[in-house]
């Protein structure tokens, strides 16, 4: 008799599919939470002046649920006030990047049919302004008529997790220069585009964070003895030494 | 009921009918399949030594090595290499570190297999001994290794020419040096291999990094540079290995590579031209005391400087001397340290070093001077830390009064007591430095027979090595290209020959001995 109660008992239960409402986020690739997901730049200084446009993409995640069908994702720029972002005026929409709610933006946004991960970019524009300064724009998801933002923790913008995109035509301090222990002495904008020519690198972010401290003790004596030439074919010129803008001596110590 | 008892127990018979074994079918138990004879396999050997493996197999009474496959494997990370499929294992061990090797026997015809494991540990054959930089018939750079166990017995048969013949640096020899933080990248690898205990020698053309623990030459001078020469024009004359980093000089400019490091730095920045001899004191972080034959002046290289330094020129309280340590007009010949402190407000730091100068305007005699080495150590901050002039002593050595030292070229210093020696063709005479004048020359203290030509000496101490020396160490060579090297202990007056000379083929330019000992960084500076 137990033993067929106990065979009575054993049944297949069927799991049912997710009813509820579809969410997207930003992915975090590192796997922990902060506020900052991903960043990306662009500088259009180290391209060809016919370049007028270009596009970096930011992974999005699906939450929840697969999308059954393409889903229309909504961001916004803010402006955020972390203190640890570089300090940049905000991007405009129109002048530094094409705007979100435009046309042309309509079939990108988009979270695709069956993806549970997909891309979606932001075009940026060169803006003549970027020759004098660069710009910031920080976006964070909101919901769409089909999506749900993922981060619901808070809504205030400044609680929110977002994403960030650096843009310039200019020699523009990288995010990773001063705690990058590079050997280098402060930043500088001549000094960036000298260190540029002798190193024919591009000393962003990406770069600096490829380096080890060997490769760092290695460009800051290229570079110091590099300075010391310079300056002496300026003087054999009559030309004073390299300086930045507001005068001070470009320097690496 | 009775109809159920009746068929319960037709039931119960048509079981156990079942379970009678058919007299027909009878089955016999398959052996197992014995792997013996593993015990003898020795758990450590050297590297690149063959090791030989001759497992014995038994199948029941058979013992029969035809009948079964023989699969041996080498594991590697989660993987197996095949070795071999030869029923005897005959392996060159040519990597180091624990083989964990697999043997798999299957019998060919039953398809039984049987897996026997074992660990064998490869050691370097060249972690510890004399390394001998030399000049071969080529008249290019090689180097010999003559093997020494932890008691100090040495193997009298050299691993002659490490670097090998084809890949001889081009280039009479110049120098070594020794780091135990080298870093590389192998072919193929993405990441640094790290503290590599690596020799650095050098010929007047050419530079390699050379792996001790298995000779292997890792790189060789272009990727020894961070910037290759652009016409590949290198003119090495001299280079020092201090523990926190290597100066070589190349065309006169000093390249520094620090510890940990895969590569030489650009060139220190300045107008100079470095002589090739340097010293160092006994601190960790020394500076490099050097000359500098441009400004004809004594110099100091700090760690990862960014130019050369001369000395101030204030003199110490005690110094007897005003001999400038600037514009000296005249050259260097010899610099190396010893033990003994020459500032009398300073006898607790016992460090000193000696050069032999030659003033441009006299050739009757050379000058030699003593240094204080407390200025090339950061941390002697009252009296060194090259706040002062360096030169303390100089005694006049006058060739009319000592014509030996006039014809000698090779020169060494005794590391604990101020004796300077000096050969001449196949002869050696000794200079005590602070004895009195009667007694401080003797012009002959040892003599070789006159086909030998004695092409380096040098007094090498070594207090890391489970067997600790101090030996005055004297290479010759003869004509017909072969070499000897010889050592001595000296105590007083005494000079007594240690073993046989060992021998070789070339011409000594330089001599290194290395141990496996963490603490040999420390003792790198009695190598100047």
């Amino acid at each position: 008799m137990y033993a067929v109660i106990v065979l009575a008992s054993c049944e297949q239960v069927e799991l049912k599919p997710y009813e509820g409402d579809p969410y997207v986020g930003f992915y975090d690739p590192r796997g922990f939470y902060m506020k900052q997901l991903q960043s990306a730049e662009t500088n259009f200084v180290y391209m060809d002046e016919s370049i007028v446009r270009d596009t970096v993409w930011f992974k999005i995640v699906a939450k929840a649920s697969i999308p059954p069908a393409d889903y229309h994702v909504k961001i916004r720029a803010y402006k955020n006030e972390i203190s640890y972002l570089t300090n940049l005026k905000e991007a405009e929409p129109g002048i530094h990047y094409v705007p979100f709610d435009s046309k042309e933006m309509e079939d990108f946004l988009i979270l695709k049919k069956g993806h549970l991960y997909d891309s979606i970019p932001v075009i940026l524009l060169r803006d003549p302004s970027l020759k004098e300064e660069g710009r910031r724009l920080t976006l964070r998801i909101t919901d769409s008529e089909d999506l749900k933002a993922s981060d619901r923790l808070a809504d205030d913008d400044q609680s929110h997790t977002f994403v960030v995109v650096y843009m310039a035509d200019c020699f523009l301090e990288p995010a990773n220069w001063k705690y990058s222990s590079l050997g280098l002495g402060k930043y500088g904008p001549v000094k960036h585009q000298f260190m540029v020519e002798q190193s024919g690198e591009r000393w962003d972010n990406n770069f600096i964070s490829t380096l080890d401290r060997y490769d760092k003790t290695y460009y800051a004596f290229k570079f110091r003895n590099a300075l010391v030439l310079e300056n002496q074919k300026r003087a054999a010129q009559g030309l004073p030494k390299l300086k930045e803008k507001d005068g001070t001596d470009v320097e690496f110590s | 009921m009775k109809i159920i008892k009746y068929y319960f127990a037709l039931v119960m018979l048509c079981l156990l009918s079942a379970c009678i074994d058919s007299r027909d079918d009878i089955y016999n138990e398959l052996p197992d399949i014995e792997i013996a004879n593993l015990e003898s396999v020795p758990s450590e050997v050297l590297y690149n030594e063959v090791l030989y493996i001759d497992p014995t197999v038994k199948y029941g009474d058979s013992q029969d090595k035809e009948a079964f496959d023989f699969l041996w494997y080498k594991g590697v990370g989660s993987s197996l290499k095949l070795l071999s499929e030869e029923p005897v294992l005959e392996q060159k061990m040519d990597s180091l570190g624990t083989w964990n090797i697999y043997l798999k026997i299957i019998h060919k015809t039953t398809q039984l297999s049987s897996l026997a494991t074992l660990s064998v540990k490869v050691n370097s054959q060249t972690e510890r001994g004399w390394y001998v930089l030399k000049e071969n018939a080529e008249g290019n750079t090689d180097l010999d290794f003559f093997k020494t166990a932890e008691d100090g017995k040495i193997t009298p048969d050299a691993m002659a020419d490490l670097i090998g013949r084809e890949n001889a640096l081009k280039g009479v020899p110049k120098g070594i040096m020794f780091t135990n933080n080298f870093r590389w990248k192998s072919p193929g690898s993405t990441s640094f291999t790290t503290y590599i205990n690596t020799l650095i020698p050098f010929s007047e053309k050419e530079v390699g990094a050379l792996r001790i623990n298995d000779s292997k030459l890792m790189e060789t001078t272009d990727n020894l540079f961070f910037e290759k020469s652009v016409d590949a024009s290198y003119g090495f004359s001299g280079g020092i290995g201090a523990p926190q980093q290597a100066l070589l000089l190349n065309n006169g400019n000093a390249h520094l590579m620090q510890a940990g490091m895969q590569a030489f730095l650009p060139a220190v920045f300045g107008d100079y031209a470095l002589s090739p001899h340097f010293t160092l004191s006994n601190a960790y972080g020394s500076y490099i005391l050097g000359f500098d034959e441009l400004s004809e002046s004594f110099i100091y290289v700090k760690l990862l400087s960014s130019s050369i330094f001369p000395f101030p020129q204030k003199q110490l309280e005690n110094s007897r001397l005003s001999i400038s340590s600037n514009n000296m007009k005249g050259r260097i010949s010899f610099l190396e340290n010893t033990d003994g402190s020459l500032n009398p407000q300073n006898t607790s730091y016992a460090q000193r070093a000696y050069a032999i100068f030659h003033e441009n305007s006299r050739n009757d005699r050379s000058l030699l001077l003593g240094l204080d080495l407390a200025q090339i150590d950061a941390g002697q901050t009252t009296y060194g830390s090259a706040q002062f002039n360096p030169i303390m002593t100089a005694d006049t050595l006058n060739y009319r009064v000592y014509p030996e030292i006039e014809k000698s070229e090779i020169f060494t210093l005794h590391k604990n007591y101020p004796i300077l020696y000096f050969a001449y063709g196949n002869k050696i005479g000794s200079y005590s430095i602070e004895m009195i004048e009667q007694n401080r020359y003797k012009k002959e203290i040892l003599a070789y027979p006159s086909e030998e030509k004695i092409s380096y000496m040098h007094f090498i101490e070594c207090m890391f090595d489970t067997n600790s020396f101090s030996y005055l160490v004297v290479a010759t060579y003869t004509a017909d290209g072969n070499y000897k090297i010889y050592r001595y202990k000296i105590a007083g007056n005494d000079v007594t020959q240690v073993g046989s000379p060992l021998t070789g083929r070339g011409k000594v330019k330089t001599i290194r001995y290395i141990a496996p000992s963490s603490s040999i960084m420390f003792y790198l500076y009695r190598y100047y």
